[in-house]
């Protein structure tokens, strides 16, 4: 079965071409049938593959062939199977199956619905592919096919100006952690010589990554730190999460897809890939997790205050990715990933919930929903799963990861990040019950947008169902329970980073702070008994400091978009009156001496023979001169 | 009854796809003569059979082992290698031919001049024995003079194929010239013969004893298949024949009969002159220098888009011309490399030229003009047209993911490797200017249009399958080169 883990991506990149050939005038019907049939069956395969790997480990391997030699270097493509990939296959295609179901619901009427289900299946394709990639080089080109696909569905209501800066500035800001990740591929496959995976690694555990200006352990640092920038870049991580907030203006099923569920968790998938070479280097580790345990804190820090629904989510989103990045960082590998997995089910959830909402109200204001459970109840109780899920309530499935990873960063002895950890986990409950309670408890706070608020039909309904049974069970695929069975499952892949032990104090702490945040959103939008604007006065800067982004825009847009206005009004005028006027002289020359050449194209077959036999004559001289034996 | 088989393998093995191809030639020109029909492009089929025939012996035999039939003609790497490209491009060149002939009205006796024309590329290519290589090439030669000017109510085809035939005949007479003081020299006419006989004892080389004649006898081969390749300053013909020409013949023309005299020139050079003792293969660098740069120059104002294709014909013959320049006696480990990169340009040249040369024709036709304005919203007209001239474009300009990249850039490593940079700069210079005009067709077929009778293109079945085939040719070649390079170092 892993021969044939190919089929995987194959199976929506048909999908794509497929409805390339219909058009963009092909009925919706058939569109949304051929993506989500596709996509299930790309399902089934990865759920086989997935299963195969895991009864027999030792099919775990790279598929490749010769591509093509550089120099003495050969360069192959192909695809490879472990069980970190067997996993994000199945939650990959999983989520999209059930995104693309959603979606007929959602861009029902959508003059360009069909181009929207294109932009999607490619960038289903380009998602798996990335996953299954054996070596860096295949991965990048991937890497920036999701960038690609991202860039087209945030920007797709182009016609938006919000939409089409968004798409700008996500593709911008991304494009700046992929500069490091190239340059990190590109020092590795100098000191090694090749691009794939297994032969770098192998080459840094054996102290063989070399390069003539740079220490061996440096290098190994250098690059796993360029790598870390370009997942940085993807995952939205402190200081470059700028972008994703703003890419909430594309469509909600692309949030919830691309957003939230898939490409931003490539960077956490990079590391987790390239872990070897993390481990390798303390100094490495060391950062990602402090740029993790930071992300998890500032994210939920700005959630706490936001106003628009879907800007909360993204904030938790960048939030979330954070824990994961710092349970890399404190060597929890299999925690970080099985944080993926429940993050991607309860995350896509939140945000198609909210899809729901939307779809039902048309405003992302919080305040001018409420009192939604009579409207929406299907909408109401599977958001509050995805909640739960969210907050770390016992048993959902955000509590088993979260909670492995915060004892795992206890145990490791990284008390400041577990403080970190641990006060996020407060914002976390009380921002994402400040959503509940102010959206679908007590009275309706816009009668009109209430009165036609009504649920999208079963197409929203059942991924909606079906996530929310996943967000709340899928943490029993990773508990004391069935003996850390997803722990085992990852940990195949040989010595990846360190096991911890389960910590039932700190559980039981970790719920009650949950617990304490979703008390302090009762009370404040359930059952006020606190005006919120009067404790948001009491915080005054505090408040708006959270409000408004910590400023991140702002002091960009001061010292990053305003140097470069001055850099580039400066390299305008370079390029304007230096290089171009160069340019465009070297053009006429050229282009002259050809009309003169031309000229010598006389017509005359005389001529010709002519210059023949002089330039005969000439080559003739030359070879004899340099021979030196007639003259 | 003696046993024949012991003799008949190595001939069917070394002669089979010329055997196969003469025995065509014979029988289509038979029936063309026999049947009195106004319609015969049934001919066309008949004599595709007989390449599709040729293709099969020298793909059942591809991996044969090498040996030589009567010491005249062998089946090394390179005569498999160019046998079977000379093979693809004719069937490509009598696809062509089909679908020219339902709209233009040709004489049906080009059927069979093409056949016995490639039967004399096909020698050329195989052939270690000078006598023979002449015959291939005059052979080649004689049918091609009167292929170009087959048109003959056309007098612009007719001044075309006269100036071929003055020009050919005078490189055809300098050629000759240059093998007779090999002859002369060395006293027999068989290459292999040649080539042990200089390598016998050092200092029995040609050059080391008459060092003066040699290279003199070097310039003037060098310069006689120069007329053939129309590297500059021979070049002077190709505007005018390529443009007087039935299109599919100027395909031919540029790309079966060029194969087929690098073939040559690369079986002289490595035989004859490779184990001279001194490097005058510097020479050639000069023609291919000339080359590049004319060639490229004096396209970019041509608004005919033959004429443009002939000049970039030229300038293509002066790329593929550098890793000639760089065989010599001290890097014989490189000399596979060096015959890998010819040979993978010329492929990759074929399938860009025959396709660019195919769609200049459906357009000019379609639009009864052959200025490159006929270009202008070609977008509008035919999206598939429009795709694959683009693909052939930039397959041409040296695009990446196109053959035309890879070919260069294997040229261009070579020229890195072997220390000869400059030539590889140059190229790549060249290849800039080169960009000017190949941009400037792109920009034409996706500009709109301002004419009024914006018809759709339509092109037959026979035509969208040639087409097919060069993108596809095209596109591998880009995307895994392996393949190509893969057969190659089977053979080597």
């Amino acid at each position: 079965m892993v021969a044939y883990a190919w089929l995987v991506p194959l199976l929506p990149l048909v999908a794509y071409i497929f409805l390339l050939c219909l058009g963009r005038r092909a009925p919706e019907g058939i569109v949304t049938g051929v993506s989500v049939v596709l996509t299930f069956l790309s399902f089934l395969v990865s759920v086989a593959v997935f299963r195969a790997v895991g009864s027999n480990p030792d099919q775990v391997a790279a598929y490749t062939f010769h591509w093509l030699t550089v120099g003495s270097r050969s360069i192959s493509v192909g695809f490879e199977v472990t069980h970190l990939n067997a996993l994000m296959l199945v939650v990959v295609t999983l989520v999209s199956t059930l995104v693309l179901l959603f979606s007929k619901g959602y861009m029902h009427h959508d003059d360009r619905f069909a181009v929207f289900y294109q932009y999607l299946n490619l960038f289903v394709f380009s998602m798996l592919a990335l996953v299954i990639s054996p070596n860096f080089l295949q991965l990048y080109i991937f890497w920036e096919m999701v960038g690609l696909c991202s860039y087209l569905l945030v920007g797709f209501w182009y016609f938006k100006p919000e939409a089409a800066l968004a798409a700008k500035k996500s593709f911008i800001v991304t494009r700046i952690g992929d500069v490091g990740l190239f340059a990190g591929i590109i020092l590795l496959f100098l000191a090694s010589g090749s691009f794939d995976y297994n032969t770098i690694f192998v080459a840094a555990a054996a102290h063989k990554l070399t390069l003539g200006w740079i220490s061996g352990q440096a290098l190994v640092t250098l690059t796993a730190i360029l790598i870390f920038v370009g997942a940085i870049g993807k995952s939205a991580q402190f200081p470059l999460h700028v972008w994703l907030p703003d890419a909430m203006e594309g469509p909600t099923p692309v949030s919830a897809l691309i957003h939230a569920a898939t490409m931003v968790a490539a960077g956490v998938y990079l590391v987790a890939r390239a872990y070897p070479l993390f481990q390798a280097s303390p100094a490495a580790l060391t950062t990602v997790a402090w740029i993790g345990g930071i992300t998890a804190l500032l994210g939920a820090l700005i959630a706490l205050t936001q106003r628009d629904i879907k800007r909360v989510i993204a904030y938790s989103t960048i939030s979330q990715l954070g824990y994961m990045m710092m349970a890399l960082g404190v060597g929890a590998y299999a925690y970080g990933v099985f944080h993926l997995m429940t993050h991607a089910f309860f995350k896509a959830l939140l945000f198609l919930a909210a899809g729901s909402v939307i779809h039902a109200v048309h405003t992302q204001d919080l305040f001018e929903m409420g009192g939604l459970h009579k409207k929406l109840p299907l909408t109401t109780w599977t958001f509050l799963a995805g909640a739960l899920a969210l907050a770390g309530i016992v048993p959902f499935a955000g509590f088993w990861s979260k909670d492995d990873i915060m004892s795992a960063t206890l145990q490791s002895g990284h008390t400041v990040l577990y403080v970190f950890a641990l006060v996020a986990a407060f914002c976390t409950a009380f921002y994402i019950f400040r959503v509940f309670f102010l959206t679908f408890t007590g009275e309706p706070r816009n009668p009109a947008k209430y009165e036609n608020a009504h649920e999208g039909g079963w197409v929203m309904n059942l991924p909606l169902v079906v996530l929310a049974v996943l967000a709340t069970v899928g943490g029993f695929f990773n508990t004391p329970l069935n003996g850390n069975g997803l722990e085992k499952y990852l940990l195949a892949d040989g010595a990846v980073g360190v096991t911890y032990s389960e910590n039932v104090p700190l559980m039981a702490l970790s719920v009650v702070i949950a617990l304490l945040g979703i008390l302090l959103a009762a009370i404040l939008y359930w059952r006020p008994l606190v005006k919120p604007e009067r404790l948001a006065r009491g915080f005054g800067f505090l408040y708006q400091l959270s409000y408004r982004k910590f400023f991140f825009d702002e002091i960009y847009g001061a010292v990053v978009v305003g140097g470069g206005k001055v850099m580039a009004a400066i390299v305008d005028g370079v390029d304007r009156y230096i290089v171009d006027a160069i340019v465009k002289l070297v053009g006429r020359v050229v282009y002259y001496l050809g009309l003169g050449l031309k000229y010598t194209q006389t017509g005359q077959v005389q001529t010709y023979g002519v210059v023949a036999g002089f330039g005969l004559f000439i080559i003739l001289a030359i070879a004899m001169y340099r021979v030196g034996g007639v003259f | 009854m003696p046993n024949l088989d012991a003799l008949h393998q190595p001939y069917w093995s070394a002669m089979g796809p010329m055997i196969t191809l003469t025995v065509a030639a014979f029988v289509v020109m038979i029936l063309e003569f026999v049947f009195k029909s106004e319609d015969k492009r049934w001919l066309h089929g008949l004599s595709m059979l007989g390449v599709v025939a040729a293709l099969v012996v020298a793909i059942w035999h591809f991996y044969a082992k090498p040996q030589a039939v009567l010491a005249t003609v062998q089946n090394d790497i390179i005569a498999t290698m160019f046998t079977l490209l000379i093979l693809i491009t004719a069937l490509l060149v009598f696809l062509f031919t089909y679908d020219y002939a339902a709209q233009v009205k040709v004489a049906s006796e080009h059927t069979y001049l093409i056949l016995f024309a490639v039967v004399g590329a096909l020698a050329m290519v195989s052939s270690v024995d000078m006598v023979t290589l002449y015959v291939g090439l005059e052979l080649l030669s004689v049918s091609s003079y009167i292929l170009a000017a087959l048109r003959t109510k056309s007098t612009r085809s007719v001044e075309g194929g006269i100036k071929y035939l003055l020009m050919g005949s005078i490189g055809s007479a300098v050629l000759l010239y240059g093998l007779s003081f090999i002859y002369g020299l060395s006293g027999t006419t068989n290459l292999g013969e040649l080539f042990s006989k200089q390598t016998l004892t050092s200092g029995a080389s040609l050059f080391a004893q008459y060092p003066a004649v040699t290279v003199l006898a070097f310039v003037l081969i060098l310069g006689g298949l120069g007329f053939k390749l129309s590297l500059v300053p021979f070049h002077m013909w190709t505007p005018d024949t390529y443009d007087g020409a039935p299109t599919p013949i100027s395909a031919f023309l540029s790309t079966l009969s060029k194969t087929a005299v690098f073939g040559m020139l690369l079986r002289m050079m490595l035989y004859v002159f490779s184990v001279s003792g001194s490097n005058m293969f510097y020479l050639a660098s000069l023609l291919a220098v000339a080359s590049m740069l004319v060639g490229n120059l004096i396209a970019l104002p041509q608004r005919n888009m033959k004429r443009l294709l002939a000049f970039s014909s030229v300038a293509q013959a002066g790329y593929v011309l550098i890793p000639f320049t760089m065989f010599n006696e001290n890097n014989v480990v490189d000399w596979t490399s060096l015959v890998n990169s010819i040979t993978f340009y010329l492929f990759a040249y074929t399938f860009t030229t025959v396709g660019a040369f195919a769609i200049v024709h459906v357009v000019s036709h379609a639009r009864n003009s052959g200025d490159s304005d006929a270009l202008l919203g070609l977008y509008q007209r035919s999206p598939w047209l429009a795709g694959a001239l683009t693909i052939f474009l930039l397959g041409l300009a040296g695009m990446p993911l196109t053959a035309g990249f890879v070919g260069k850039f294997y040229i261009f490593a070579d020229t890195i490797h072997l220390h000869q940079a400059w030539l590889g700069v140059l190229l790549f210079l060249t290849s800039v200017v080169s960009f000017f005009y190949y941009f400037g067709w792109i920009r034409k077929i996706y500009q709109k249009s301002e004419a009024k009778d914006s018809v759709l293109i339509r092109p037959s079945g026979i035509m969208n399958t040639l087409l097919g085939l060069c993108v596809l040719g095209t596109l591998i070649l880009g995307v895994v080169p392996a393949t190509l390079l893969h057969a190659l170092a089977k053979l080597a």
